[in-house]
């Protein structure tokens, strides 16, 4: 193996992903177990994907409160969530910075820090708005009831979905989502809540092309290892016009 | 200047003679993947136990001559961590069955360490910075479907008409941003 065909096939990111078939998966191991460069690599990946994935499942979480419509969903277009996140995301780059600076014990630094900060949380939100992301909250089905509607913004743009719920029982959760037929869409394990009544995730509008009812399960994970039921959100999905 | 490295064979013939410091350079060569295996196959453990194991393992089994293909000692390593976090399972598996579940999980604590804490606001600090200093609205789409929705590369490449090297190189360019950015901040606190 080299580092060419690491390249190539993307070694690092899907090792990270844990997406390598086993076989590939311990031929790579075996290389970089002795290759400093891809161990660094590899290290990388894991506090970039970390650091985006904390950073995202916050935002989401910080869309705005659940103060208005009786309905439990509430579409907040780009251009309404984005200067939410850049507040989120601005409140969350001080709070480093200020560690920094007392580490650093320099006024100046801090000024410039924080302007950097301010600056790149800003462009994050632009980022965003640009990439078509809506932000939708949902409440979990409580009997029956009409579905929450979301209108789904046309791929390769992202759903944000704020699930709210008490999630202060587990630390970790699987999220399963199933289409009208029960098929499973999307599966994801290890989400941890941002907030003990909040998990944000973020979906590719690619998994909700087809338009029809949705079923969101949460399982909370426990001890154990075993997966509980802890809520489930419906809701209907149709493209946005 | 290139240096040259100790090849796995010489290592072991030199462990078999009794030299410490290769016992030593053997650790210190072998450790940042052995962490970067036990942590991506075992998130949720103690990894600086599994770790310990595994050296104190694999050395035991050097001095006793047990590696049959010295020049494949990478893949030996990788076989000793991958059993003893099959064990480390079975164990813990075991023990909870036999202990009160519900005490369990009372004492249970998913708490993350205030490092930890502070390691992961850093990480979202540079990963924002990161995005910020993409150079195109594209290229930021790729990080977050790719890292944060999982997306398959594929599906990526076809949707955003990008060549798969393209897409490969946002990826490298990310990381070595998060690098630079990971190196400055280190350099900051010295």
């Amino acid at each position: 193996m080299d580092h060419a065909q690491i390249e190539e096939n993307n070694l690092i990111d899907r090792y990270v992903r844990g997406t390598l078939p086993v076989d590939l998966r311990a031929e790579f191991e075996e290389h970089f177990l002795d290759c400093p460069d891809c161990v660094q690599q590899l290290n990388l990946a894991t506090h970039l994907r970390e650091g985006l994935r904390l950073s995202a499942a916050e935002m989401a979480a910080a869309a705005p409160p659940r103060d208005s419509p009786s309905v439990g969903v509430r579409k907040v277009f780009a251009w309404r969530w984005a200067p939410a996140a850049a507040a989120a995301a601005l409140v969350l780059a001080l709070t480093p910075s200020f560690v920094l600076v007392r580490q650093l014990g320099s006024a100046r630094s801090e000024l410039a820090r924080n302007q950097a900060e301010l600056s790149a949380a800003h462009s994050q939100a632009e980022g965003m708005e640009q990439a078509g992301a809506a932000v939708y909250i949902l409440s979990p089905v409580r009997g029956e009831g009409a579905p929450n509607r979301i209108a789904v913004p046309p791929a390769p743009a992202l759903t944000v979905l704020t699930l709210e719920s008490d999630f202060s029982r587990f630390a970790a959760y699987r999220a399963i989502l199933r289409n009208d037929r029960g098929q499973v869409v999307w599966q994801k394990d290890q989400l941890h809540p941002s907030s003990p009544d909040a998990i944000g995730i973020v979906l590719s509008a690619s998994f909700l092309s087809a338009p029809g009812l949705y079923k969101l399960a949460l399982d909370g994970q426990d001890a154990q290892g075993r997966y509980l039921p802890a809520a489930t959100f419906s809701f209907s999905a149709s493209p946005a016009r | 200047m290139e240096i040259t490295r100790t090849s796995p064979a010489d290592l072991v013939r030199r462990i078999l003679a009794g030299e410490k410091s290769a016992e030593n350079e053997l650790v210190e060569r072998y450790a940042g993947g052995v962490r970067v295996v036990i942590r991506q196959s075992a998130p949720d453990t103690d990894a600086d136990d599994i770790y310990q194991e595994t050296f104190c393992l694999v050395l035991q089994k050097v001095r006793r001559g047990e590696v049959r293909e010295p020049e494949r000692l990478s893949g030996f390593i990788v076989s000793v961590a991958r059993n003893l976090m099959i064990d480390h399972f079975r164990r813990t598996s075991k023990q909870q069955a036999r202990e009160e579940p519900a005490e369990t999980a009372v004492l249970y604590s998913p708490e993350p360490s205030q490092l930890d804490r502070l390691l992961q606001e850093q990480r979202k600090t540079l990963a924002r910075r990161v995005l910020a200093a993409m150079p195109s609205e594209r290229d930021r789409t790729v990080l977050f479907r790719f890292y944060i929705a999982d997306d398959d590369k594929d599906r990526i490449c076809e949707d955003l008409g990008l060549s798969s090297t393209h897409f490969n190189q946002v990826l490298c360019r990310a990381r070595e941003r998060f690098r630079a950015l990971l190196e400055e901040m280190d350099s900051g606190k010295k």
